[in-house]
């Protein structure tokens, strides 16, 4: 790690030892390694659950190497909130991971749970206060041709595929748009499922809500890459490694089934929203 | 390797003939039966690493977690499946919490 965190080296930040690894390997020097064997009392301390599942598929991090690699472990992105977890929709409350904006380009170890312990007791006493004032909101049920081409576990296949070619650690520009180009045509079979059971727990409607929902993701996600024309924390982009100043949040819309992008300088006091 | 697989779906018992690795968690086996064989199949699961309890299943008789446990056959020669004995069964394997 000298050459990428020379002060921090192992305990660099994770978007740091991420873009390492994936850096070295596509380098062609992987695959990359963790030597635990210097510390593994400490590892065996505070990571028992880790050390033992290693354990037990084979590799015993006490006399061995594990290979490693980075994977999706957070999203930084979400719904916009205000202080009280309140977001633009009259109602709709949001807190913890899927909430975006809080940790800016990197989230630090430890601090997803703070964020859903704090903004889950806000949005949670904001809500019920709301709830005492308001009837109750039906949701349109869902109407789906069962008969169609697609099963929707291929569909969210696919859309890993995609976001892990096109959207890993380490992006190009014309990767991100190959990952817009690809999410469309996967929005097309969405309209064309095969669903054969439709009983309670059914795993095929489980998934199909589950692919919908990662659709609209990850073309939010890739929009916002490819608008964000700068490398910052975990966005790492190869055609542009600096960061552009002033920093800005790009905020994405629905409306009309369309997505809209706007930009949005970042304040230094963002304790409260004014748009 | 050929692994004979039994579920306990409450009314019935299906039986699976899987194809799978050596190696293989049990809830991968079920993945397989799931995309491959019969998606009618309902089970849960969420960390798949062993810390939430969700795919909490009796394995060969004994309760275990199917993203943990590696698949193979009892004494019988059969994977057998069914949903923890304690509490209400909602479908399949998914208990009620
Ligand atoms: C391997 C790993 C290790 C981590 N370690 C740490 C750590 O050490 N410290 C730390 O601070 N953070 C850690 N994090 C991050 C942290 O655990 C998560 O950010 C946090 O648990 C998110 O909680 P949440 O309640 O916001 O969301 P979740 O726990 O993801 O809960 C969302 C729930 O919504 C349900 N759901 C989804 N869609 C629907 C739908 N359509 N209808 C109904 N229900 C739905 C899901 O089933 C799920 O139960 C870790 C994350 C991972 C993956
Ligand atoms: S899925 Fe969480 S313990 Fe198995």
């Amino acid at each position: 790690m000298k050459k990428y965190a020379p002060d921090t080296l192992e305990d660099a930040t994770r978007d740091k030892l991420s873009i390492a690894i994936a850096s070295e390997t596509a380098e062609g020097r992987g695959p990359i390694w963790l030597d635990a064997t210097e510390v593994i009392d400490q590892v065996k301390k505070e990571f028992p659950h880790e050390y033992q599942l290693c354990k037990d598929r084979g590799v015993d991090l006490a006399i061995e190497r594990a290979q490693v690699g980075p994977a999706a472990h957070f999203i930084m992105g979400g719904v916009r909130i205000d202080q009280d977890g309140q977001t633009d929709l009259d109602g709709l409350f949001a807190a913890g991971e899927v909430a975006g904006g809080l940790h800016g380009g990197n989230r630090l170890g430890n601090n997803a749970l703070s964020e859903c312990l704090v903004f889950g007791a806000r949005a949670g006493q904001k809500a019920a206060a709301y709830s005492q004032n308001s009837n109750n909101i039906s949701l349109e049920p869902l109407h789906l041709n069962l008969k169609g081409e697609h099963r929707p576990h291929e569909i969210k296949s696919e859309i890993q595929r995609v976001m892990s070619d096109y959207f890993g650690v380490i992006r190009t520009s014309e990767e991100l748009t190959t990952a817009l180009s690809e999410i469309n045509t996967i929005k097309h079979k969405l309209k064309d499922v095969h669903i054969s059971s439709i009983k309670p727990y059914s795993r095929e409607i489980i998934d199909y809500i589950e692919a919908t929902h990662m659709t609209l993701t990850a073309e939010a996600m890739t929009l916002s890459g490819i608008h964000r024309k700068e490398s910052r924390g975990a966005h790492f982009n190869s055609d542009f490694l600096e960061q552009m100043s002033p920093a800005h949040h790009i905020l994405v819309r629905l409306g009309n089934n369309q997505l809209k992008v706007l930009h949005k300088e970042v304040k230094s006091d963002e304790s409260s929203r004014q748009n | 390797m050929n692994l004979h697989v039994k579920i306990d779906r409450g009314s019935h018992v299906s039986e699976y003939h899987v194809n799978c690795p050596k190696v293989m968690t049990v809830l991968n086996v079920l993945e397989k039966i799931y995309q491959e064989h019969d998606p009618s199949i309902a089970y849960r699961f969420s960390c798949r690493t062993g810390l939430c309890t969700t795919c909490m299943m009796m394995i060969n008789g004994k309760p275990d977690l199917s993203c943990q446990k590696n698949a193979e056959a009892g004494s019988d020669g059969y994977l057998t499946l069914a949903p923890l004995p304690k509490g209400y069964t909602i479908r399949d394997l998914v208990k009620e919490y």
